[in-house]
């Protein structure tokens, strides 16, 4: 008998009809670098048992880092007991299953460390070869087994592979690259690729150029559109929404970016990283689309929020905070050149990090470009601009869109927590300031 | 449990480390969760487990796992040394300096006991504080337009051993609090503000806190902000920042760029490196009168420890010491490649992240000045008092904090609000414009983020009033 089978018989003797016991176990292996060389190799095993009951009108929680039966019962005793001591109300009933079969993965490999110290050191070299004189970065795999029990019926498992690798690359000058790669299985990591793509960068940003802040055409690669668009993605959840921290705030349907953005969350998707066959409350996951031409089409929504504006949930669950898995951006034409060619004279910029808010519900905010940020003139690179913030208000940058790419990759990392597939984008007249001391 | 936890050291080392070392490390959080005015969840986390760390011919490894007996934990030791072995390829050098390292058993006692402290007392307190926010309205045309509070309490025990003859164990009782509120007039638009708490204590720290004065007064300041603050007029301005910034710029701009790890490059694809290892950048940044320090040390306080998680003591340090950028925090792996020794900074966040050099509390130490003072012989400035949107680029040199209490100063008199001003400068700029110190100090509780994967890790932020001279003030878009 598995734990969840244990706590399931447990919360359906206390009678608890609104209970959901997940148990995650996730193995990983993490190879940092920098400098060319290794600084740690992390080896995680990690399992957790969470159990999460919706009664009298409230919610309540509990996670053990155990597979420790006993402890696991005992945890889920006091949590229903607690739970019952406050409180009179009525609770939303969590979807009733079951769903059918549940879906698992495609191909699971295991964590092969020979393979990511090869891959890693294929990269660096390529690196070296495109120009750089050091790299940094990480190379991370890891395989995470769900299995998810609900009350209502639903029990679904999975088994689930991530593998990324994520590099920045610096000359002798300072300039500097980045490059990634995200995906499932080995076979969609190419480290000399992204090796070269990091050292390229970094090479072809050695020549400094002066220009000033003000407004400027640019062209966001895929790292920055997805930064700035997974923005959308999370906003788009209906309890952020709730909360007054998302501009998508009373919106729906209407047009609240420029009618070339379309984007979906879709971890329907077979053999990418943020593929996930069902959701937090066991419901088959499915496409939604967010934004189709530039219209709001809804929010994303587990069954309380949903039930909250008397719709249906999306399979989107979050058991407290419905959240994007898998996002998508429609594409356009061309690529990164075309879209250079196309807009003449602006910049390119090729990575940003650090997105903060004076305001989420304006959606004001700035967000600070690193790496390479390149001045185009005629659709030629004419050398790389330093000191640069992108400071300007998101629903507005969004509905300057100009022209999208048909460049799409997927972009996860340390700036961006939701696997992203995402094109370069040309925007009119982006906000950029600067340190003028 | 210390016995096994030796056992495991000596089974790494005979297994062939170099240096092992084995933490046993268990949280215990407690949160409490109020949204736009009603108990949305309570929950417990036990998050615990056991993690090996060893060096082998300079490559590091580490493997954390949980659930596992001694039999299981020799297995991790003797896997953490394979992985060390099988990246020799690879070798970065790394060894451990010669800091002395200590036993010790750090007990932060809690005068009120968390597990005292029931799930409806938690929730109540939030829910007296949210009202005590809606009432600080009663004067004004705006409302609040959305909300939450998130309280946390965390107990953390560790038990750490290492070959060079540390042992700690430690129990630490951390409470934090997180707020988001939305006001919004219907004529004049939204304001958001986030508040944040945090301090190592039992519940008497939440008690001291002062909830729902803290969540009505913080309120009102945006009611007033949408009522009465208008926009910033650019230029050159002398500028009176208050405690929670400054303490933000000591973080941001002292206590990062003064992390030895970044100035090796060990951060580099990820929080990034630090322009103090450009060398055409001067280490004197500031007047004489400028100390900028990172002291884990202070009872109570969030970023609070005694022994860091390599058994090294804790100890105030100087990263700006009379305007000079001076010592740089380490643990002992930065410290031996950069010919020092370390001053306590190693700190993981839980048994399955390895510790890595973090900030505790840092702070710009106060001078004599009272706020009247700083105050006077400004002609033209501007007093940003809190904030919201800032950020800095990954070499901690250029900067931007825009400010959401803020109010134009005009011949020494505070006059009215002024919205969104934005400081936008570099780090050297900054610091060398600071000619003033207030006498008296404030503290902001704040989560570092940093590492891969990634730590959010406590810490305070703070400092007195200080004075700006003569620096560009822009308004946001």
């Amino acid at each position: 008998m598995t734990v969840n089978d244990e706590v399931m018989g447990k919360l359906r003797r206390l009678g608890v009809e609104n209970g959901v016991v997940t148990t995650v176990r996730s193995e990983e292996g993490l190879l940092r670098f920098s400098n060319d060389r290794m600084t740690v190799l992390d080896l995680l095993d990690r399992s957790t048992v969470s159990i999460f009951v919706r009664e009298n009108g409230r919610k309540a929680a509990t996670s053990l880092s155990s597979d420790d039966t006993a402890k696991v019962l005992e945890a889920t005793e006091s949590l229903v007991k607690e739970l019952r001591r406050h409180g009179s109300g009525v609770d939303v009933p969590l979807p009733r299953g079951p769903f059918g079969a549940s879906r698992s993965s495609h191909e699971v490999e295991g964590i092969d460390l020979e393979w990511m110290t090869d891959s890693a050191s294929e990269a660096i070299d390529a690196a070296r070869r495109s120009g750089a004189s050091r790299s940094a970065g990480s190379m991370r795999s890891a395989v995470n087994h769900i299995h998810l029990s609900t009350t209502a019926g639903a029990e679904a498992q999975a088994c689930l592979p991530e593998i990324e690798i994520s590099m920045r690359s610096f000359t002798e000058e300072g300039s500097s690259g980045h490059g990634l790669m995200v995906g499932a299985v080995k076979g969609d990591i190419d480290p000399t690729e992204v090796g070269e793509e990091a050292g390229g960068i970094a090479s072809m940003s050695r020549h400094m150029v002066d220009l000033d802040a003000g407004r400027h055409d640019a062209v966001l690669a895929p790292m920055v559109f997805a930064d700035l668009v997974s923005q959308v993605g999370s906003m788009a959840s209906a309890f952020y929404v709730d909360m007054g921290m998302s501009f998508l705030r009373d919106r729906v349907g209407e047009q609240v970016a420029s009618p070339l953005l379309s984007l979906s969350d879709d971890p329907t998707l077979q053999g990418t990283l943020g593929q996930r066959p069902f959701d937090d409350e066991g419901v088959p996951t499915r496409r939604n689309d967010i934004l189709v031409d530039g219209i709001l089409q809804g929010y994303l929504h587990n069954s309380q929020t949903a039930h909250g504006q008397g719709t249906e949930t999306t399979a989107n669950a979050g058991l407290i905070a419905p959240h994007p898995f898998n996002l998508v951006i429609g594409q356009g034409r061309g690529d990164l050149k075309g879209l250079m060619d196309e807009m003449g004279t602006g910049l390119v910029v090729t990575n940003a990090w650090y997105l903060r808010y004076q305001n989420h519900a304006t959606g004001e905010f700035s967000v600070i470009p690193r790496d390479a940020v390149l001045y185009v003139k005629d659709g030629e690179v004419k050398g790389a601009v330093k000191g640069l913030r992108i400071s300007d208000v998101l629903p507005s940058l969004l509905s300057d869109i100009e022209a999208l790419g048909a460049d799409r990759r997927w972009v996860r990392w340390w700036e961006v927590d939701t696997p992203t597939l995402s094109p370069s984008a040309w925007i009119r007249d982006v906000g950029f300031t600067r340190s003028s001391m | 449990m210390e016995d096994i936890l030796y056992a495991v050291m000596d089974h790494a080392l005979a297994s062939g480390a170099d240096y092992a070392e084995v933490r046993q490390q268990s949280d215990r959080y407690d949160r409490s969760l109020v949204k736009n005015g009603a108990a949305e969840v309570s929950s417990t986390e036990y998050n615990s487990g056991h993690s090996v760390r060893v060096i082998k011919d300079g490559c590091m490894a580490f493997a954390a796992a949980n659930g596992l007996d001694k039999t299981g934990l020799m297995a991790l030791a003797e896997k953490a040394v394979r992985a060390a072995k099988a990246s020799a390829g690879l070798s970065g050098g790394i060894t451990m300096d010669g800091s002395e390292v200590r036993r010790s058993k750090d007990i932060v006692a809690a005068k009120v006991p968390f597990a005292d402290i029931g799930q409806e007392e938690r929730e109540g307190l939030l829910l007296e504080a949210h009202r005590a926010a809606v009432g600080s309205l009663d004067d004004y045309e705006a409302r609040i337009a959305g909300s939450y509070l998130s309280l946390s309490l965390l107990e953390t025990e560790k038990l750490i051993v290492n070959s060079d003859g540390g042992m700690l164990h430690s129990v630490t009782p951390r409470a934090s609090l997180n707020a988001f509120i939305t006001v919004m007039d219907p004529q004049k638009g939204a304001v958001q503000r986030h508040v944040s708490k945090g301090s190592v204590s039992g519940w008497e720290g939440v008690e001291d806190w002062s909830l729902e004065d803290t969540m009505a007064e913080e309120t009102s300041i945006l009611a007033k902000v949408l009522r009465d603050a208008v926009a910033c007029k650019p230029g050159v301005k002398d500028i009176i920042l208050g405690p929670e910034i400054i303490g933000l710029v000591a973080h941001e701009s002292a206590g990062h760029p003064g992390e030895a790890d970044r100035f090796l490059g060990r951060e580099a694809a990820q929080a990034g490196e630090t322009f103090l290892n450009d060398p055409s950048q001067p280490r004197r940044v500031g007047d004489d009168l400028l100390n900028v320090v990172d002291d884990p040390t202070l009872p109570g306080s969030f970023g609070h420890y005694l022994h860091d998680d390599e058994c090294v003591p804790a100890r105030r340090r100087y990263l700006i010491r009379n305007g000079v950028f001076d010592e740089m925090l380490h643990n002992r792996s930065t410290a031996a490649a950069m010919g020092t020794l370390s001053n306590g900074s190693s700190r993981s966040l839980s048994f399955d992240v390895e510790p890595i050099v973090r900030m505790a509390n840092t702070f710009v130490e106060p001078g004599d000045w009272s706020l009247d003072e700083l105050l006077e012989d400004v002609r033209d400035g501007i007093l940003m008092r809190s904030f919201m949107e800032w950020n800095i680029d990954d070499r901690r040199y250029n900067q931007r904090y825009v400010g959401l209490e803020a109010y134009s100063v005009v011949k020494g008199e505070v006059s009215g609000m002024v919205r969104s001003p934005a400081l936008e400068i570099s780090t050297p700029a900054l610091w060398s414009a600071v000619d003033a110190l207030g006498k008296d100090m404030e503290f902001s509780a704040a989560m570092c983020g940093k590492g891969e994967p990634m730590q959010g890790i406590p810490v305070w932020t703070g400092g007195p009033y200080t004075r700006l001279r003569s620096v560009p003030m822009g308004g946001s878009p």
